[in-house]
C-alpha cells in the first residue's frame, strides 16, 4: 500500500513516528498523524489549517494536555479512572493537602535505571505500533484518493482522512482547541477545489 | 466530551478500549503514589527493608526500583 504514497505523505509517516517517539508515547495514534501533516506546512490542504491558527505547536502541547504523558496524569486518565468510579480531582486534593501543591503532576525525576523494562519507561525505543484508529486513517486516506480519483495518496488524502474517523484523539484535540472538526474540513476542502 | 464519559455512564460497558485505558490511568497514578510515598518514608528515614516490607516487596526490589532516583 505504501508505494502509492507520494513522497510528503511517507514524510507524513516519518514525522508521525518521530512525534510520538519524542512525546514518549508508546503508540503512533491519529493525533501523531495531525502532527505529521502539520509538519508539511506546502502539502495541498495544510494551508487551510495554519489560516485557522492550527499550529504544530499548539496541537503538540494540546496533545500532551490531552493525553498526559507516561508519567502525567491528564484530562484522558481522569475520565478513565472516572469509569472506575475514582475522582482523580479529589485524589489530588487530597495527596496535595499531605505533600504540597502539585504533587501529584509534577514531573518524577528521570530513573536512570538499566533493565531495559525500566529504561522503556522513560524513552520508548524501537518500533512503535499504530493504533487501529491510525491504520483506519490510512485505509481510508487510500479511499479518499479513489474518491477524489487521485492516482497517489497525498498528504491531502491522510488529512481528510483524519476527519472522517470519528472519535479520534487528533479530533478531540481539535475541538479543545477550539476548532470543530467540521468546519476546519469544510475550509481545507475549500483550498482543494480551488487547487484543482 | 470524550469517549470514556460516555462508556462510564453506560454501567454495562464492556468496550476493551475504556477498561484497557482506565487499568492504564490506575497504574499511572499507582506509580506516582508509590513515587511520593517512597521519597517520604525516606525523607522521615525509614530503611529500604522497612519500606519493602510495607510494599510487600524485598528490600532490593524496593531499593532497586527508587533508590537510583
Amino acid at each position: 500500500m505504501f508505494e502509492r504514497f507520494t513522497r510528503q505523505a511517507r514524510e507524513v509517516l516519518i514525522r508521525a513516528q518521530v512525534e510520538a517517539r519524542e512525546l514518549r508515547h508508546d503508540h503512533i495514534g491519529a493525533e501523531h498523524l495531525f502532527l505529521g501533516v502539520l509538519s508539511q506546512r506546502d502539502a495541498p490542504g495544510v494551508a487551510a489549517l495554519t489560516r485557522l491558527g492550527i499550529t504544530p505547536d499548539g496541537f503538540r502541547s494540546q496533545t500532551q494536555d490531552t493525553l498526559g504523558s507516561p508519567q502525567v496524569l491528564g484530562p484522558t486518565d481522569a475520565d478513565a479512572l472516572r469509569a472506575l468510579g475514582i475522582d482523580l480531582n479529589e485524589v489530588r486534593r487530597r495527596v496535595e493537602a499531605s505533600f504540597g501543591p502539585g504533587a501529584l503532576d509534577k514531573p518524577l525525576r528521570i530513573r536512570r535505571g538499566w533493565l531495559p523494562w525500566r529504561r522503556r519507561c522513560v524513552e520508548p525505543v524501537g518500533h512503535i505500533p499504530f493504533t487501529p484508529r491510525a491504520k483506519q486513517v490510512l485505509e481510508v486516506a487510500l479511499r479518499e484518493a479513489i474518491h477524489r480519483k487521485d492516482r497517489h495518496i497525498g498528504v491531502q488524502h491522510i488529512l481528510l482522512a483524519l476527519f472522517r474517523v470519528k472519535g479520534s484523539v487528533a479530533l478531540e484535540v481539535l475541538t479543545r482547541l477550539g476548532a470543530e472538526p467540521e468546519a476546519v474540513r469544510q475550509e481545507v476542502l475549500r483550498d482543494l477545489d480551488q487547487a484543482a | 466530551m470524550s469517549q470514556a464519559v460516555d462508556a462510564a455512564n453506560d454501567a454495562t460497558s464492556q468496550d476493551p478500549t475504556v477498561g484497557l485505558r482506565a487499568v492504564a490511568a490506575l497504574r499511572k497514578l499507582v506509580e506516582r503514589l508509590e513515587s511520593l510515598q517512597v521519597d517520604n518514608a525516606r525523607a522521615l528515614g525509614w530503611s529500604w527493608e522497612q519500606i519493602g516490607e510495607a510494599l510487600g516487596v524485598s528490600k532490593q526490589a524496593a531499593h532497586k526500583k527508587h533508590g537510583r532516583r
